[in-house]
């Protein structure tokens, strides 16, 4: 099985949404007032729709079967999803895996930098 | 879920701590949050008219130990683990709760680990662990 990946861009009324969706309306994602004197010097977008991105490409690549077994390990959120950038979701089959295992990462398209990275690994027995 | 997040109580590291369990509640996820969910993804699969997507999990892992309080400002998400164990049908009651299951304070710095569990009648569906740093 080969990688694939899918892209997104993301915008504020996008991480607007997703907060209302969510749940989740911490101002350093949908207030821009309080982002801009935070580290990030404006609005970032939440964590978990990396997570969600990433969880959707493995159901893409990997079909129902993902959802009896299929696991997002150890991700880390290592640069920030913000609005106007565009973004690549790439999952790529770990050589040494025998095929049950991706290192699933959010890449910007602009420059290559990883905002988001884990693995994905399959239950052999599912 | 348009909780008016500002209303809600702080939910301090000492109050996690003290908490230590949240939940369970029952949770229902609807296709009209399912398409809304694909609009602002842009992940449309046609699974989902059967299941919920994957993804959710990303948002009732949070939504376990976040229902009644409100993250302080300042809050970073870490790192994040999500299993799924079978699917959850689009509509149907699941039952979500959570756990502290680490609560780190060295140096002035506060990490918390919670453990979030969806399950329908028939046991788990799907397990998320979260580490957070916490502000105060």
């Amino acid at each position: 099985m080969t990688g694939t990946s899918v892209g997104f861009t993301m915008s504020q009324p996008t991480i607007d949404g997703w907060a209302v969706l969510s749940g989740d309306h911490n101002p350093l994602h949908v207030s821009p007032e309080f982002a801009r004197e935070t580290q990030f010097g404006g609005t970032i977008a939440h964590g978990h729709f990396s997570l969600a991105v990433m969880e959707g490409l493995m159901l893409r690549l990997v079909g129902e079967r993902w959802l009896h077994g299929g696991a997002l390990r150890d991700v880390r959120f290592l640069s920030p999803v913000r609005p106007g950038g565009a973004f690549d979701v790439v999952a790529e089959p770990d050589a040494g895996s025998a095929g049950c295992e991706w290192l699933v990462e959010v890449r910007a398209r602009a420059d290559g930098t990883v905002a988001a990275r884990g693995r994905a690994v399959l239950a052999e027995d599912t | 879920m348009t909780t008016a997040d500002h209303e809600l109580p702080e939910l301090t590291f000492a109050l996690a701590r003290e908490i230590g369990t949240f939940g369970p509640f029952p949770y229902t996820i609807a296709a009209e949050q399912v398409a809304e969910y694909e609009r602002l993804t842009g992940d449309a699969n046609e699974l989902h008219d059967r299941f919920v997507p994957p993804g959710f999990a990303a948002i009732f892992g949070r939504l376990g130990y976040l229902r009644r309080h409100r993250m302080p400002p300042g809050g970073v998400l870490l790192a994040q683990d999500i299993q799924w164990h079978r699917p959850a049908s689009v509509g149907d009651e699941l039952t979500v709760g959570s756990r502290v299951v680490s609560a780190v304070e060295a140096e002035g710095r506060r990490k918390l680990v919670f453990e979030t569990t969806a399950a329908d009648p028939d046991g788990p569906v799907c397990t998320v662990v979260l580490t957070c740093g916490w502000p105060k």
